[in-house]
Formats: structure tokens, sequence, C-alpha cells
């Protein structure tokens, strides 16, 4: 989430980080290889499909999951987060979303083109304008938004009541995914460091 | 090695990274703990304002009581999320109505703790800024400067950096060891007197008032439980790191205190502290090592009193974060700054207090230093004390109640003690909250002071029996700060 003219980040490097890592293991869940479980009081990752996904990014993050499946689903957030904005920038590149900095001033990537990137929001914006629900994919999104904060930027129209039914509509591993993410990332702010 | 094998803690080993070591937990515990303030602001005020020359002994046995308390403290930190906050454990000890009354206990007295900074902060810097540009602002605009530089640097969420920190932090110490090896060669005609430690000159009336301003020296030290998600091991880490800094701490205070009255006398100490006021240690640094040394120590008992600003004014506005997160705040308070990810309206809300403070002690012409530094702070040091206390019991209540493998030591015997010790300075403490207030003993105001904290406490638990009944889902989440967002699981 950049500024439009300057390229500034409007939300924290650490609550993107931790909002991109949940986004990741989102694609996951909705993909079906991976879902929310429990095991010695801990929430943790449970795989369904060990099959490789077709892009790097997921692969990579589910093989990590297969090899170490004893972690926390907070463990894997904190640990996604860590490299996650640079991932997804690098296969955004690499699908033909973002263009690399080149000699711009700001000397950081931008859209290739500014309606595509502008369509997520967009829809999710329309969608709260006028009461309709969300695909499941983008209340994940709306969800996302705002466990990290970054509704308050994007949304045009703070209604709390439709976020939270679109939310609370949610399958109960992805709400659950929502939840740990605003866990994470309040205890980021509570943290000193 | 099979691939498998050797993939197998890529995670943990990637996460462990960046994870804190033993002198980094005890970097950031005694820089909380601001050695610098509590010797150069808070041992002078204490002799002036109570007349009382123990105040070596207070530190150490205070250091000992505390280091009893943590015992208990560091072992249940292992069961509790939200580990930095004392109402976690009283919530999860005693019950989720007296959470709500430590946490009202805890804001009440923290930022006491911060407001009662910036008098010091105002007088301390006069002199260097006459210095420098032949006069001085009142103590209150210097304040009020402090005060716009805190609630800016709060709103940005800019923690002083744990280097800068480290750097300013041995520089303080190894100032206060100079000043006090300069102290300790420059004996008064009366000679080296080790009567400051003897309990005679503790157990006199007064104790308690002395204890209050003590023990609001140590404020900060809870702080280490913070780092155990963050420590390599913490199970070992974190009660290491908090044992090492309050030995530290309080063997500093102890010595640095003792140190100031070689040089005087302990005869005269309570007359010069008197006089001198906070410059008492940097002028006794002035005759022995020079006025540029003296002049550099005054300089950083400013920045060590800014720090200080900061990071009680960044304690509060993360206590009322969490507290906002389990909605038993408003949720406004539970926000944050989507560019910074700073606490916001914690931070706006812990910015009026200081400001309201600064402008009545401004308006009534209160003494910055007696009044605000001294009176107000050893009010937090009572709170401070209060939930200590608490903690303590919900030590002893928690271990008892649920099954663990922790031994009786951890879980019974020091918690056990340090609850009845810090009941018994609880009680001196306000036995002698005349000398606190520095009012008359029959003043009514030596009751209301303390009062004020029982109210709080009576609102908290009516607060949490109101939400037990109305609100049951906010209720089931009091003490888990964060972690409210998930249901029960972790």
């Amino acid at each position: 989430m950049h500024d439009n003219a300057t390229g500034r980040m409007r939300l924290h490097a650490r609550l993107t980080g931790l909002g991109l890592a949940a986004a990741i293991l989102g694609e996951l869940m909705l993909a079906g290889r991976t879902t929310v479980g429990s095991a010695a009081g801990q929430t943790r990752l449970v795989v369904l499909d060990a099959a490789p996904p077709g892009d790097a990014l997921t692969r990579t993050a589910l093989d990590h999951i297969i090899a170490e499946p004893s972690h926390r689903l907070h463990t894997w957030l904190q640990f996604l987060a860590r490299t996650a904005p640079a991932d997804v920038a690098a296969r955004m590149t690499a699908d033909g979303l973002l263009r690399l900095p080149g000699r711009r001033p700001s000397r950081r990537r931008a859209p290739v083109d500014v309606n595509i990137a502008a369509w997520p929001g967009g829809r999710v914006n329309l969608a709260i304008q006028r009461r309709e629900p969300l695909s499941v994919q983008d209340s994940v999104l709306l969800g996302l938004l705002v466990a990290t904060g970054g509704s308050r930027l994007v949304l045009w129209e703070q209604n709390p009541r439709y976020l939270s039914d679109s939310i609370t509509a949610l399958p109960a591993p992805l709400q659950e995914l929502i939840a740990q993410t605003e866990a994470a990332v309040g205890d980021s702010i509570i943290s000193r460091r | 090695m099979s691939v498998t094998e050797r993939r197998a803690g890529a995670v943990s080993a990637a996460l462990a990274q960046d994870r804190l070591g033993v002198p980094s937990v005890v970097f950031f515990v005694i820089s909380a703990a601001a050695p610098l303030t509590v010797i150069g602001g808070s041992v002078t005020a204490a002799y002036a304002a109570t007349g009382v020359t123990g105040v070596p002994l207070a530190f150490i046995l205070l250091g000992a009581i505390l280091g009893l308390f943590a015992v208990g403290y560091v072992t249940m930190a292992r069961y509790v999320v939200n580990a930095g906050a004392f109402y976690a454990y009283t919530a999860k000890g005693l019950g989720r109505p007296v959470g709500v009354a430590t946490a009202w206990v805890a804001l009440l007295a923290y930022n006491a703790l911060q407001v009662g900074l910036y008098g010091m902060l105002g007088t301390a810097a006069q002199p260097l800024i006459a210095g420098w540009f032949g006069s001085s602002p009142p103590w209150w605009v210097i304040g009020l400067g402090a005060w716009v530089l805190t609630g800016v640097l709060g709103l940005m969420r800019v923690d002083v950096n744990g280097k800068v920190l480290s750097v300013l932090l041995l520089t303080e110490i190894a100032l206060v060891v100079v000043f006090d090896i300069a102290d300790l060669i420059n004996p008064a005609a009366s000679g080296y007197s080790l009567d400051v430690f003897a309990p005679s000159n503790l157990l006199v009336p007064g104790i308690g008032a002395v204890v209050a301003i003590c023990s609001a020296s140590f404020a900060g030290f809870e702080s280490s439980v913070v780092f155990s998600e963050e420590t390599k091991d913490p199970g070992r880490t974190v009660p290491i790191a908090t044992y090492v800094a309050l030995a530290v701490i309080s063997g500093l205070y102890a010595v640095s205190s003792w140190a100031m009255t070689v040089p005087i006398g302990s005869d005269k100490i309570v007359e010069t502290s008197r006089e001198q006021s906070s410059a008492l240690l940097f002028n006794l640094a002035g005759q022995h090592l020079g006025a540029t040394i003296a002049t550099i120590g005054s300089f950083l008992f400013v920045t060590s009193l800014f720090a200080a600003l900061i990071a009680f004014h960044n304690t509060i506005s993360r206590y009322v974060f969490a507290l906002g997160r389990e909605r038993v705040l408003p949720e406004t308070f539970g926000r944050t700054s989507p560019r910074t990810g700073a606490p916001i309206s914690g931070s706006l809300a812990q910015s009026v207090i200081g400001l309201v403070t600064i402008v009545i002690y401004a308006i009534f012409g209160l003494d910055p230093v007696v009044q605000l530094f001294f009176t107000v702070g050893s009010f937090g040091g009572l709170g401070l004390l209060m939930m200590l206390a608490a903690t303590s019991i919900s030590v002893l209540v928690f271990f008892a109640k649920s099954p663990n493998e922790e031994n009786a030591w951890r879980t019974r015997v020091a918690p056990g003690i340090s609850s009845v010790l810090l009941i018994v300075v609880i009680v001196l403490v306000m036995a002698n909250f005349d000398t606190v207030l520095g009012v008359a003993p029959d003043s009514p105001l030596r009751w209301i002071m303390p009062a004020v904290y029982f109210v709080a406490m009576g609102l908290g638990v009516m607060w949490g029996l109101t939400l037990r009944a109305n609100r049951p889902k906010v209720y089931a989440n009091i003490g888990r700060g964060a972690q409210a967002a998930v249901g029960g699981t972790k």
C-alpha cells in the first residue's frame, strides 16, 4: 500500500509484513492446501493437500509448513512477515504487475497499470457502498485490511457493521487467520522493539 | 544429514537471528529504570524531603525484596500472555475484576511517575540553559518543550534506539562510577562513615517516605518479562537478566547514595541536599573533577530524564492500547496509526495528562522538584508497590490452583515472603504519607491521596463485574492484551 504520488509506504513496514504474510497463508487456505487446526492447545496450520502450488511464493511457504508442522500459526505469521513484502513484490514484478524502479526519482517499484492496481480496493469499496456481499477472497482481503489497520487508509466508508458481518460470514479457519493477524499486529505494537 | 533434517530448524533459526540475549535485556531493563535520573534526582530529593539518612540501606532492602518478588514473577510470566502488564497476572491469579482494578492503579501510578519527571527536567535544564545563553526560562517552559517532544516522538513511535540507549546508558553509568570514586577519595573532615547503612538511621519517622521514592526508582524493572517471546531461551534469559539488572541497579543506587554523603558527612547530607537539590551530585563533581565534567554530568542528567519520560510515555500508551484491544477501555484506544504503528489514542491521552499537570503546577506556582517530582513521583511509587504486592499474591494463588511442575521456592516460599514484605512496606508508606506530601501530620490530604488508589480499585472491580454481566466476551479476554483478538487458544 503506497502513496500514489510519492510511492512512500502508507502502512508501517512491520504491519505490512504481517498483513502480506497472512495473505500468503490465506492464498494457501483458499486453494485448499492448508487449514487451521488445534494441537497441544495451540493453533497450528494443517496441511490438507501437499501438491505443490503453481507459483514459487506459495510453493516455498507450503514447503516450509510441510517440513515443520509443529509451529503455531503465530510463528508462521512472524516467519513469513520477514520476507513477505520483498517476495510479494518479486512475484508481482514477475507477473508483469510491477515494474522495476529504473531511473524513477523515488527508486521504488511502481504499478505497470494503475487501473489494475486500484481494482481490488475499488471492488471492495464499491461493494461496501452498495451493501453487497463480498466474495470469499475479497472478504479475506477486507479482514486483513482491518486487522492491520490499513482499512482506515483505503476504505471510503468506515462501516463497522458491514466489516464485522463480512468477516463473520467467512469459514472458521479464515476467521481465525484474521484474528491471529490482528493479535500479531497488536503484539508487535506492544513489543518494545 | 538428510534434507529434511537440515531444514527442520529453518523457521526457528530464521526467527532466532534477531532474538535477544541476557546483556540486551539487562540493558533494556536498566535503561528503563534510568539510573542517572535516580542518583541525580531521587536520591537528593529523598535526603532533602524526608530528612532521613538511611537512603542507601533502603535501596539495598528494596532491591532484596524485589529480588524475592522477581522469583515468582518471572516464573509466572511463562504462563501469562501480555506478560509485561501487572494486571495480566492479577486477572489470572485473583480474578478478572481485580485485573481491571490493577490496570486502573497502573494507569494512575505510571502517569504519576511520568509527569513527575517534567518538574525535575525543567529544573535541571535551567542552569545549563543559563550557562549557555545567560538566562533561562521558568521550569515549566522547558517542561512544555520536553512535553511537545515526548508527545511527537510518542506519536511517531520513536523508541530510543537500542544502540543509542546502550551508549547513553554506559556513559551514564561510567559517569556515576567516576563521580562515586571522586566522592570516596575526598572524604569530609569527619572521615568515612557507614552510618547511612545503620538500621537505626532508616527505622525512624519518615522511613515510609524514603521507601516510596526509592520504590519509584526501581520502576521499569518489571519490563524484563516483555521480552520473553523475543529471547533466545525465555526460561533462562529473562530470569537471569531480571536478577542481574536488579542487583546492578540496587547496588549502584546504594553505593552512589552513600558516596554522596562521604565528602559532605552523613550528619550534613540532609541540610546540603535541601540547599542544593538536584545540583548536589554535579556540584560535588565540579569540586573534585572540574567544571567541564560537572557540565557533562548535568547534560547527561537532562538526557537521562528525557529518555525516562519517553520510556514511561510509551509504557503508558501501550498499556492503554492493550486495554483498548481487550475492549476494557473504548475500542478507539486499541487503534494504531497505520503509518507509524504507534498506539495513537493512548499516546494522546498520556500527553493530555502531562499537559494538564504542567499547566496546573505553573499556574499555582507549585515547586517543580519537591511538589511535582518528589511528591507525585512518590505517589506513583506507592501505586507501584500496590501493583507489586497484588502481583506477588496472584503468583501464590495462581500456582496453588493450577497444576504445575515448578518447585516450591518459586511458587510458594519466595512469593509468600515477598507478599508479606511488600504489604509491610505499603503500610509504612501510608503511615508516613504526610512526609511524602510535605503536609502536617493531621492534614486530610495524607489520607485523600492514598485513597485515590482505593477508589480506582473499587471502580475497577465494579467495571469488571459490569463487563461480566453485560459483555461476557470482553470479560473473558481481560488481561490477554493483543491476544484478545483470538479466542481462548494460544
